[in-house]
C-alpha cells in the first residue's frame, strides 16, 4: 500500500477501510447520499487528522484508529475553532485546519523526530 | 490451582484472521446501533428531543449559518440561559467550542441542515458501544467485547440520554474507558509487568500511552467536564491499586519529566476554557449526606422532575434474565483477582467498578447536583455490561479449572453461553429498545410540519434582536416546551415561554422588539380526538382570552395554520 511522508497506509488498514465502506453503505441504505456523506465526513473529520500523528507511533492499527477517533471528536474541531479566530470563514478554517494538520504531521513532526534521533546518536 | 488469563488472543494486537473478525464485529455493532438509534428520524426528518437538544443544535447551526465560530453566543441563543456564567457574564458559552463546532462541520460536509447533525448525534451517542468493545476486546478478546457492545447498543439509559439531547455529555463520558485503558497501558509499561506487548521501558513507562492518556483527557474536557472528571477518578483509582499491587508508586525521574510535559500540554489546551466551567451556575449546590454512600445508584425520588424513573432504575436497564450473568461476573472478577497470577486486567476492571461508584456519589463530597450526576450513570452500564459479557468467557474457564473439564467442552460452553446471551439480549432489551426508539417523539411531542413552516417564516418576519413570547407552554403544559425551543432553533430567533406577569423586565431585552406567538395548532390536533376535545376546548379558551385581551384590535404579522404572531407595542403587567 501507499506511503506519504512516513505515514504508511499499510495492509493493516484495509479491513478497516472496508469496514467503514460497509458502514457508509448502511447509512446510504437508510438515508441516501446524505447518510453516506455523513459517515464518510465523520471518519474524515474525526479519525483521519489524529491518525496522521498516531500513524508514526509503534501502536498497532486498531489502537491507532480507536485512539484517533476519540481524540478527533474533541480536538480537531478545536483546531478549526482556533484557525477561525484568524480566518474570517468557518468553512475555509476547516480546510485550513486540515491542511495544517497534514503539514505538521508530514513535515514538522518527522523533522523533529529526525533531529531527536541525531541528537541521541 | 489457579485460573488462567483469558487474554491469550488479546496479546500483541490481533492475528490476521482475528483482525478480520474484530472489524466484522465492529461493523455489525455499528450497523445494529445505527439502525436502532436513528429510528426516531428514519421516517420523520423533523427535529426531535428535549430543550437541550434544540440548544446544542442551535449553537452548531448558528456557526454553520454565520460561517463563524465565535466565543460569544448570538442574541437569540444567549438570552436562553442569560447570565448563566458568573465569570464570563451574559452570552457566554456553556461548553467549550468542539461539540458545537462538530455539529457545524457535519452540516457543512453532510450538505444538509438537519440530517447530518442527527446522524452525528446518533453516532456520537452510541460510540460507547465501540469504546467498550475496543477496551474489552483488547483486554479479554473479541467475543466478550462484542457481547458487551451488543448489550450497550440496546441500553435504555444511553438511549434516553441521547433522546433528551444530552449527547455532548454522553460523548465525553463514553471516552472514559478508552482514556483509562491508555493510562492502564502506560502503567503496565511502567511496571514492566505486562503480557509482553506493552514494551517494558525500564521504569519510565511508554511515553506514547502517557501522552495519549492526556490527549484523551483533553478531548473529554473540551466535550464535557463530566467525562473528564469520570476519567480522572478512574485513573486515580487505577493508579492507587497498581501502586499497592506493585508496592511502588509509578514515579521515576524520567517519568516525572514526561508527566510534567503532558500536564503542561493539557493545561495549554484546557486553560482558555476553564472559566466556562468555573463560572457555571450548576456547581456549588448543597451536598447530600453520607447516607447516599450506602446505595449503589441514584434513587428516582432524588431526580424527580428531571429524569423519568426508568432512567435511574436498575430493573429498567437490566432485564432480570441478565442478572445471573451480572452476579456471576462480579463473583468471577473477585475470584480472578485472588487466583489469577497476572491479574492486571482484572485490576483494571475493579478500578472501573470502584470509580463508577465514586463518580456516582460525588454529590456526597463536592457540591454537584444529582441532575448532572445522573447523566454519568452510563458509566455503570459500561462496566456492568462488560461483566455480563465476560461471564460467558470466565465461567467456562473457571469451571474448566475447578472441575478439570476438557478444553473442547469448555470452548463449547463458552460459545453456548455467548449464543444464549445474544438471544437474551436481543429478545429482552433489544426488542424493547426497538419499540421505544421507533415510537420516540412520534406524535405531538415533536415539532409539527406547520410549526416548522412557521418557524422558518419567523426568521424573515422579525429582526435578529426579537424576543418572541409563547404563552401556550403554561396553558397546555410543559410537553410543549421543547417544541417551542425547536422553533427558536429553526427560526434563529429567540422564542421563550411567557408565564404571565411583567413583559421584558430584564436588561437583556430590546423593548421595541417584543412579539407574541399564539399557537393553536397543537390544540387543534387534540380537538380532533374525541377523548381530548373537552381539554382542547378549555386550553383554546384560555389562550384566546389572553390573545383578545392583549391584541384585540391588532393585525397579526403571521396568521396561518392556527398560528398567529403579533408585535407587542405596550408594556406593563399583563397577567395570563
Amino acid at each position: 500500500m501507499g506511503s506519504l511522508g512516513g505515514f504508511r497506509i499499510g495492509s493493516g488498514y484495509v479491513p478497516w477501510i472496508c469496514g467503514v465502506a460497509v458502514m457508509a453503505a448502511a447509512a446510504f441504505f437508510l438515508f441516501g447520499l446524505v447518510g453516506f456523506r455523513s459517515i464518510i465526513a465523520f471518519a474524515v473529520l474525526f479519525v483521519v487528522p489524529p491518525l496522521m500523528f498516531l500513524g508514526k507511533t509503534s501502536l498497532d492499527v486498531e489502537e491507532k484508529i480507536f485512539f484517533s477517533l476519540f481524540i478527533g471528536l474533541g480536538l480537531f474541531s478545536l483546531v478549526v475553532f482556533a484557525v477561525n479566530q484568524l480566518l474570517p470563514s468557518f468553512r475555509l478554517s476547516a480546510v485550513a485546519a486540515f491542511v495544517l494538520v497534514v503539514l505538521v504531521a508530514f513535515l514538522v513532526v518527522p523533522k523533529i523526530l529526525q533531529r531527536r534521533q541525531q541528537k541521541l546518536q | 490451582m489457579g485460573l488462567e488469563s483469558a487474554s491469550g488472543n488479546a496479546k500483541a494486537g490481533f492475528t490476521v484472521s482475528s483482525k478480520a473478525v474484530a472489524v466484522a464485529a465492529i461493523t455489525v455493532l455499528f450497523i445494529v446501533s445505527l439502525f436502532l438509534w436513528t429510528l426516531p428520524f428514519q421516517k420523520n426528518r423533523l427535529p426531535f428531543g428535549e430543550g437541550d437538544s434544540a440548544w446544542h443544535f442551535a449553537i452548531g447551526d448558528s456557526i454553520a449559518h454565520n460561517d463563524k465560530a465565535a466565543f460569544r453566543l448570538p442574541y437569540y441563543i444567549g438570552v436562553w440561559y442569560y447570565g448563566f456564567n458568573k465569570i464570563l457574564g451574559p452570552f457566554a458559552p456553556e461548553y467549550p467550542p468542539p461539540s458545537h463546532a462538530n455539529y457545524a462541520l457535519m452540516q457543512v460536509l453532510g450538505g444538509e441542515r438537519f440530517l447530518p447533525v442527527f446522524i452525528y448525534r446518533a453516532v456520537a451517542s452510541f460510540l460507547g458501544v465501540l469504546a467498550v468493545f475496543f477496551v474489552i476486546s483488547r483486554l479479554f478478546g473479541v467475543l466478550p467485547g462484542f457481547l458487551a457492545g451488543l448489550g450497550l447498543s440496546f441500553s435504555l439509559r444511553e438511549q434516553l440520554t441521547y433522546l433528551f439531547g444530552q449527547q455532548p455529555t454522553l460523548t465525553a463520558v463514553l471516552i472514559t474507558p478508552v482514556a483509562s485503558y491508555a493510562w492502564y497501558k502506560y502503567l503496565v509499561s511502567f511496571y514492566g509487568a505486562g503480557s509482553g506487548d506493552e514494551g517494558s521501558t525500564g521504569g519510565s513507562g511508554n511515553k506514547v500511552y502517557l501522552f495519549l492518556s492526556f490527549t484523551l483527557l483533553a478531548s473529554q474536557f473540551l466535550l464535557h467536564l463530566q467525562g473528564f472528571v469520570a476519567s480522572a477518578v478512574f485513573i486515580a483509582v487505577l493508579t492507587a491499586l497498581m501502586a499497592v499491587r506493585f508496592r511502588k508508586l509509578p514515579v521515576s525521574k524520567s517519568s516525572l519529566l514526561h508527566l510534567g510535559v503532558a500536564v503542561a500540554l493539557f493545561a495549554v489546551v484546557a486553560a482558555p476554557f476553564i472559566a466556562i466551567y468555573a463560572g457555571s451556575a450548576d456547581i456549588n449546590v448543597p451536598r447530600l449526606g453520607f447516607k447516599r454512600l450506602f446505595e449503589w445508584g441514584i434513587s428516582p425520588s432524588l431526580v424527580q422532575g428531571s429524569f423519568p424513573p426508568s432512567f435511574v432504575e436498575f430493573s429498567a436497564e437490566y432485564p432480570n434474565v441478565l442478572l445471573p450473568f451480572l452476579a456471576a461476573g462480579l463473583v468471577l472478577l473477585l475470584l480472578r483477582l485472588l487466583l489469577v497470577k497476572n491479574n492486571l486486567k482484572e485490576l483494571f476492571m475493579l478500578s472501573w467498578l470502584i470509580s463508577a461508584f465514586i463518580v456516582l456519589h460525588l454529590d456526597v463530597f463536592i457540591g454537584i447536583g444529582l441532575n448532572r450526576l445522573a447523566r454519568m450513570l452510563v458509566l455503570e452500564n459500561y462496566i456492568f455490561y462488560s461483566l455480563i459479557a465476560l461471564t460467558a468467557v470466565w465461567l467456562p474457564q473457571a469451571l474448566s479449572s475447578f472441575l478439570k473439564i476438557g478444553s473442547r467442552i469448555s470452548s463449547a460452553a463458552k460459545y453456548g453461553l455467548a449464543a444464549m446471551l445474544v438471544l437474551l439480549l436481543v429478545s429482552t432489551s433489544g426488542e424493547s429498545s426497538y419499540s421505544s426508539l421507533k415510537g420516540a417523539y412520534g406524535s405531538i411531542d415533536r415539532i409539527t410540519p406547520v410549526q416548522a413552516e412557521f418557524a422558518e417564516s419567523l426568521n424573515s418576519l422579525v429582526p435578529e434582536g426579537a424576543y418572541v413570547y409563547d404563552p401556550s407552554v403554561k396553558i397546555v403544559g410543559q410537553w410543549r416546551y421543547p417544541k417551542m425551543r425547536w422553533m427558536l432553533a429553526i427560526s434563529q430567533r429567540h422564542v421563550g415561554r411567557y408565564d404571565g406577569g411583567e413583559i421584558a423586565g430584564e436588561g437583556s431585552f430590546d423593548k421595541s422588539q417584543i412579539y407574541f406567538l399564539f399557537d393553536y395548532s397543537d390544540i387543534a390536533l387534540f380537538a380532533s380526538s374525541l377523548q381530548y376535545q373537552q381539554q382542547a376546548a378549555a386550553w383554546a379558551s384560555q389562550l384566546q382570552q389572553l390573545e383578545q385581551r392583549m391584541f384585540n384590535n391588532t393585525a397579526p404579522l403571521y396568521n396561518g395554520n392556527n398560528i398567529r404572531l403579533y408585535k407587542y407595542e405596550g408594556f406593563g403587567g399583563v397577567a395570563a
